[in-house]
């Protein structure tokens, strides 16, 4: 199994300013949370598109961005993702991380976003477009709301203890890369 | 399926949250007219009118915050489909709206199926399994002859433009995987549209979207779909519609 690096790119204080378009019941602030680039395997990242050039079925395949973590208070992830190219299946595009991998917003061939425990298909997708995910954790009751394209698509449960957003690109335990995927308009708040 | 009974209440759900704002978009006289409505606190219905004569489609896009993000498409539709219902929104959230159309000439289609004596069961279990796709992410194979991009943008060019000789391929080393591979004519696309028509369905659907200059391209039927049509428009966006602005409210069933 290939091991993963961990390069801290960014640390980033944290600021907190009225946010003046209101995403989501408020109010809330903005918050800028640091992250690190992780990469495993065939995994690369280029500025913010996330790749994974092999199409290996097994080991840690990933290229992602692993975000602060979070224990109290709501916090919203939002960002456009765009898959540029899948030339395999089931790659994580984004997860919210509770003691374990828990929310995980996945793409699959031919074109759909899906969770991956569970299986629950969230939307249909077409390869090359863009989309959209907020995703509103609530650590006092241990849930965070997915929302695609502005829709509410999952309310997941069963949270627990210390939380983080991640983001990029990680072969999920059936799937497979290579695959491309290119984010956009990141931003976090808070309340 | 949730309950509908907030469609009765529309007026005073505008009254609570407030009411559609509109900007105005092209001048021109077949200029597309949006509209939007609530139908409970947190479903939004648009209904759009086009009047343009020649296009393809048209592409409905939302944004939260049209100065500091892009709008992402909520749907590409045929000419004929004219509304949509976004439905379990954001709630206490501005939505933006805007439809554009597109424009552009197809390809050839071809009609493309699955042996006959593969087995619900075996197939399947087939996609369940990983299978190697590297041959299907967008590239650009060279022609094997010369070929003279022209416009898609100009009536006199436009049909010579249009994508040709496609043809689909299944991969025999997967399930469904169809390779696609056609000439690409034109020379000032926005892009291609992979385009499908599921068996019985009246009309294409967007399925991929690909960078001009693309040429090749893989596709997968998901099971049970065994049977369908591809084409391969090569494509521009027109002018925007005016910009509708909604406020949703409270979402009586999250309880946050």
């Amino acid at each position: 199994m290939s091991r993963g690096k961990v390069t801290v790119v960014a640390v980033i204080l944290g600021l907190s300013a009225t946010v003046q378009a209101q995403v989501a019941t408020g109010p809330w602030s903005s918050w800028n949370p640091s992250f690190n680039t992780q990469t495993a395997g065939c995994g690369s990242i280029s500025g913010s598109t996330f790749s994974l050039s092999c199409s290996s079925s097994s080991g840690e395949q990933r290229a992602e961005r692993r975000y602060e973590t979070f224990s109290s208070g709501v916090k919203q992830f939002q960002g456009t993702v765009r898959v540029n190219s899948l030339g395999g299946d089931r790659i994580s595009l984004q997860q919210t991380f509770a003691s374990d991998a828990w929310s995980m917003i996945a793409v699959k061939k031919p074109g759909s976003l899906y969770q991956v425990r569970g299986g629950q298909t969230l939307a249909n997708y077409s390869i090359g477009s863009s989309v959209r995910i907020n995703a509103v954790c609530y650590t006092g009751s241990d849930k965070v709301v997915n929302y695609v394209n502005g829709s509410l698509v999952q309310t997941y449960t069963g949270g627990s203890g210390s939380y983080y957003f991640k983001l990029g690109a990680y072969r999920t335990d059936s799937g497979a890369g290579p695959v491309s995927v290119t984010w956009s308009g990141i931003s976090f708040y808070q309340k | 399926m949730r309950p509908r009974g907030w469609a009765l209440l529309p007026a005073l759900i505008g009254a609570l949250v407030g009411c559609s704002r509109s900007t105005p978009g092209s001048v021109e006289t077949d200029a597309i007219r949006l509209t939007a409505s609530l139908v409970s606190p947190v479903d939004i219905a648009l209904e759009w009118h086009a009047p343009a004569t020649g296009v393809a489609g048209h592409v409905l896009e939302y944004t939260n915050r049209p100065g500091t993000e892009d709008y992402v498409p909520l749907g590409f539709f045929p000419p004929n489909h004219t509304t949509f219902t976004h439905l379990r929104l954001i709630p206490e959230t501005e939505f933006y709206y805007r439809v554009r159309p597109y424009f552009g000439p197809v390809s050839n289609a071809v009609e493309v199926s699955l042996p006959k004596e593969l087995t619900a069961e075996a197939y399947a279990a087939a996609y369940a399994l990983p299978e190697d796709y590297r041959w299907a992410p967008p590239a650009i194979v060279p022609e094997s002859s010369n070929v003279t991009g022209k416009s898609i943008r100009n009536t006199t060019t436009s049909a010579d433009a249009a994508p040709a000789n496609l043809q689909a391929e299944l991969v025999t080393h997967t399930v469904s995987g169809f390779k696609l591979a056609w000439t690409d004519r034109s020379n000032d696309e926005q892009g291609f549209f992979l385009e499908g028509k599921r068996e019985g369905a009246a009309e294409y659907q967007v399925y991929a979207l690909l960078e001009p200059n693309i040429n090749s391209f893989g596709w997968a039927f998901e099971p049970p779909e065994k049977t369908g049509s591809f084409r391969i428009r090569a494509y521009y966006y027109g002018e925007p519609s005016n910009v509708v602005t909604l406020l949703t409210g409270k979402d009586p069933e999250l309880g946050e």
